[in-house]
């Protein structure tokens, strides 16, 4: 979590793909954890991380509020997604749930993090174009990072096993 | 409770995107300051909607004035070429003419269906109001005043069978009496005009200033048919009515009584000249 945060508010904040995309990878804790954490502890943990990221990144607030939106909203989106039998320590990932359907829960996820993340910091609900590109661009980006840092971290998890 | 959980975490970061990023602020600022501007908009024009009946009221009274004071040029302009010097005797006396007084009143009752209408307004004898005193409004004649109470009085309108106004045809002075029959309520009939007057559709039928009811020069609304009277020795001009008494809301009294003032004066005058002639013989 800690890594995650530093690695947003100090490399990802700063990367401005064509001056339109920013790839934000918050949103992967909440797709690492484990299917029956509870709602409650979700809610704090994300709160936690969003604070985290902001308070190394100077944006008080952004991350913490478009975090816990889309931490409410997770229950919904997995179980569009997660198969129907699954074990009680269920873990979202294309080991488990098969590429596609992980990729489809990860786009649900980057897609309600972003849209309010960027209405948020621009505050334009959607008037321009160009915010519209820069949403689209950035969620592209940001799943890219975040499948490169997940597939890490899992050779890792493997290596040390 | 993740529902409480929510709403407060959610609510704890928004409180500091706003309170601390420059950026963010300003932009909740300026919206805020676009809603405060809607809202003192909105209350504005509601307050202008309110002040409509005082403006109303204002307009319509202008409006009676600007019809008396057409009516005394164009009295003005017929005798000029007559004789010169009469003429601008009379329009100086027209001009200081302020022997009537109107009191503006608000419609509270009100019947049209009726074939005897008749119409509360809230002035009444405390406020000057006395039977057989005029009610106009700003698009013409509404009525009589019939009977007076301390604040409200009846007024007999022109849709009602009882009542009868003295008027004349604008363009060739020919006098007649403004009657109802009942049925359309804009439309009204002139009796007794006679066979040699010429009338013509679209003719003006204004109040004769006669009597002391009315000014002259108000107008009652126009010729839409001319017909024979029952009897066949008189016209019968059916009149469209320029006010609509089914909507009429703010209207005027008449005081004409410091008219009566003068008349009374003018006798009490002669009388005691008399008197005194009488005397010295």
């Amino acid at each position: 979590m800690t890594l995650l945060a530093v690695l947003q508010a100090t490399v990802f904040n700063h990367f401005h793909l064509l001056g339109l995309a920013t790839p934000v990878i918050t949103p992967l804790f909440l797709l690492l954890l484990p299917l029956n954490e509870g709602r409650t502890t979700t809610l704090l943990r994300a709160f936690a991380l969003g604070i985290l990221t902001d308070y190394i990144g100077g944006t008080p607030g952004l991350n913490s509020a478009a975090l816990v939106a889309t931490a409410m909203v997770r229950p919904a989106l997995l179980t569009l997604f997660v198969p129907r039998e699954h074990e009680d320590d269920f873990v979202p990932s294309y080991r488990t749930m098969g590429v596609r359907k992980h990729i489809s829960l990860m786009i649900a996820v980057v897609l309600v993090h972003h849209t309010l993340y960027f209405a948020l910091e621009s505050m334009n609900y959607f008037t321009r174009a160009t915010l519209l590109l820069s949403l689209g661009l950035s969620i592209a980006v940001s799943i890219v990072v975040m499948m490169a840092v997940d597939t890490m971290r899992d050779r890792k998890k493997l290596r040390e096993s | 409770m993740h529902w409480a959980c929510f709403l407060l975490l959610e609510g704890v970061s928004l409180v500091l995107l706003f309170r601390f990023n420059p950026y963010q602020r300003s932009v909740w600022f300026g919206k805020a300051t676009r809603v405060a501007g809607t809202m003192a908009d909105v209350s504005h024009r509601v307050q202008s909607h309110m002040h409509l009946g005082e403006e109303n009221q204002r307009l319509m009274i202008e409006n009676l004035r600007l019809q008396r004071e057409r009516e005394q040029w164009r009295r003005r302009q017929t005798q000029a070429p007559a004789d010169t010097a009469i003429a601008g005797l009379m329009a100086e006396a027209d001009s200081s003419d302020n022997t009537c007084r109107l009191i503006p009143a608000r419609v509270v009752d009100n019947s049209i269906r009726q074939s005897d209408n008749l119409i509360v307004i809230d002035r009444g004898s405390d406020h000057g109001v006395r039977p057989e005193m005029g009610v106009v409004c700003g698009t013409g004649v509404v009525g009589i005043v019939g009977q007076v109470s301390p604040r409200f009085s009846v007024v007999i309108p022109v849709l009602n069978r009882h009542s009868s106004i003295s008027c004349r045809l604008a363009r060739t002075n020919y006098f007649g009496y403004l009657r109802w029959h009942g049925g359309d309520v804009r439309k009204a009939v002139v009796e007794d005009v006679p066979r040699h007057a010429t009338v013509k559709r679209g003719d003006r039928v204004e109040t004769s200033g006669f009597s002391n009811v009315f000014p002259g020069g108000i107008t009652l609304g126009t010729v839409e048919s001319v017909g024979n009277s029952k009897d066949g020795l008189a016209y019968e001009l059916t009149v469209r009515l320029t006010a609509d008494l089914a909507c009429v809301e703010q209207v005027a009294v008449v005081d004409g009584t410091r008219r009566d003032e003068i008349a009374r004066l003018r006798q009490e005058a002669e009388e005691a000249l008399e008197g005194k002639k009488k005397k010295k013989r």
